[in-house]
């Protein structure tokens, strides 16, 4: 019933590597492009928005914008929250289009610098409210670019020197067919695969 | 920038451990220039992995080290007694693990740290309640102890006919408005609600009904069934009594009546609406009870069976989004008839 040995030895991994994470740990594999984001310490009312559908990496890249504002608040809402924000102009929030317009506008009045995930484009009334708004559509870039987003968590849990299992071209194709372009549930099944991958290697799907 | 290198090593090659044994470690420290530490901390904690979010808590915590180091290579000894739960634990979507983290805070740098893994497996010593953890299941396992008063209560909860008038009371209302609101929104000019909310009212009502005319139907049949365990709270390899006694009201034909030790894994993600659970069935024994076929009325059926806990069965374990339970479940499939079922939960300790 229980095997005690380390943690996924026997794949030079310690743990699953698609398991849940932490915000700090999700940071750390985030693989994302923000060059098209300008230097945002020195702006003046601008506002960043991530836009997407479910499972495409919008809190990933608002997570991983955050890692050059560490002091600033991340707040992430859930339908039915009532969050309450501080004074920091500086605000990170995850899932902004839950709040009522209202809310929202209150949030804009005392914020300098917002950076949002959204599904719906809020460049309107950010633009109303006096922001600079720089919007980033998020979606499926190339088959390279999920390759790179699943070996990288593989990489992430590595625990020694050597060779780990492998994600190749030709299961990332097999991934895109099963799931489209919807990055979490194809981790969700490969956290599945990965609790029955008995060695190292290709991995199949 | 100086460089500054952490690394653990255990004094046993594979990190194996029981409670009761010392964990001696050493952590080793390499810099390449003077370099000031405000703090060497060493922490014993663990930490669940898997599908759901992680838990963690800190065991132990001590400063090994504060000054400064000149270039060289340092060593610093850290031991302690595993006194505490939880074990190490492998399951499907979760895992328990323990760690040895160090880290250095250095000013002005990126904290260098070290982490390592020991296991823990179960020993001969008897194991003190220190972590949270360990703290709720001590608490649940006062909490299912066998005193008078919260059998008393379980009896109470457990009468299929305690709900059974305000389940009744509730379909027929939920029926009644949402025939109402359907009533006036279609057949009125002046309708009031939402039709969609009359419908869902009429659905719940008859879902609640159906469950009521269930339970008297079973109720009738078999009439008040007691399943009784002792004791609640037990180790791996103890053994579990079950006194399972009722009188059928009328003559009833039972294809099977089973005692079912199971244990559930269960994870949760996400957190608000978004929150998902995933739960693993990783035991289910079934003990089936040779009396079958007819039962005749009025006469009292009192069955006593015992069932051991595997020896390898995981400690029970709660954090707020990972735990291992175990439950003893108790089912009657009765021939033309609802089945009859019903669990208590057992306290596994470590």
């Amino acid at each position: 019933m229980n095997n005690k040995q380390l943690p996924f030895a026997h794949l030079n991994l310690r743990f699953n590597p698609f398991g849940e994470l932490t915000r700090e740990e999700r940071a750390a594999t985030a693989v994302v492009n923000l060059n098209d984001i300008p230097e945002l310490h020195t702006k003046d009312r601008v506002a960043v928005q991530f836009m997407g559908e479910h499972g495409r990496g919008k809190s990933t890249h608002l997570i991983a914008l955050h890692k050059q504002f560490k002091d600033s608040p991340y707040t992430q809402i859930h339908i039915g929250d009532k969050p309450t924000f501080n004074k920091d102009p500086i605000q990170f929030i995850d899932s902004i289009e839950i709040l009522s317009a209202s809310r929202r506008k209150k949030i804009y009045r005392s914020t300098n610098i917002l950076a949002i995930t959204t599904h719906n484009d809020l460049s309107k009334e950010l633009q109303s409210a006096g922001f600079e708004v720089i919007s980033k559509r998020i979606f499926f870039e190339s088959e390279q670019a999920l390759k790179k987003i699943i070996n990288n968590r593989i990489e992430f849990a590595r625990r020694d020197a050597g060779d780990l299992p492998n994600v190749d071209l030709n299961t990332i194709r097999q991934l895109i067919s099963k799931f489209n372009d919807d990055v979490r549930t194809m981790e969700h099944h490969l956290y599945d695969v990965f609790q029955n991958l008995k060695e190292i290697g290709n991995v199949k799907v | 920038m100086s460089k500054c290198d952490l690394r653990i090593e255990l004094d046993r090659a594979e990190h194996l451990y029981k409670v009761g044994d010392t964990v001696r470690c050493t952590v080793y420290v390499s810099v390449d220039k003077p370099v000031k530490c405000n703090s060497l901390t060493i922490t014993n904690m663990w930490k669940t992995h898997g599908k759901g979010n992680k838990d963690s808590e800190t065991i132990g915590q001590q400063e090994l080290f504060q000054g400064e180091w000149q270039a060289g290579e340092y060593n610093y000894s850290y031991s302690f007694e595993i006194k505490e739960g939880p074990l190490t634990y492998r399951g499907h979507h979760m895992n328990i693990d323990r760690y040895i983290k160090v880290r250095a805070d250095i000013p002005w740098a990126i904290d260098p740290k070290a982490e390592i893994e020991y296991i823990v497996d179960k020993g001969g010593d008897p194991v003190e309640f220190k972590p949270k953890s360990d703290f709720e299941a001590q608490l649940h396992a006062e909490l299912n102890s066998n005193s008078i008063d919260l059998i008393q209560l379980r009896s109470m909860i457990h009468d299929p006919m305690r709900y059974y008038k305000v389940g009744v009371f509730g379909s027929i209302t939920a029926l009644v408005i949402g025939g109402l609101i359907i009533y006036s929104a279609f057949f009125t000019t002046r309708g009031f609600g939402d039709p969609i909310f009359g419908t869902v009212l009429i659905i719940m009502g008859i879902i609640i009904g159906f469950k009521m005319i269930k339970k008297k139907i079973l109720h009738g049949k078999i009439g008040r069934v007691s399943f009784e365990i002792n004791p609640r709270t037990l180790r791996a390899s103890e053994s579990v009594k079950i006194n399972f006694e009722f009188t059928p009201n009328v003559d009833i034909d039972v294809n099977k009546i089973a005692f079912s030790l199971v244990g559930m894994e269960s994870a949760t993600s996400g957190s608000g609406t978004n929150r998902r659970t995933y739960t693993h069935e990783f035991h289910n024994s079934e003990l089936e009870l040779t009396r079958n076929g007819l039962l005749m009325r009025d006469m009292p059926v009192m069955e006593r069976a015992t069932i051991e806990i595997p020896h390898d069965a995981p400690h029970s374990f709660r954090a707020n989004n990972n735990s291992i339970t175990w439950r003893l479940r108790a089912t009657m499939d009765i021939n033309k008839s609802p089945d009859w079922h019903r669990e208590e939960q057992l306290e596994i300790l470590i």
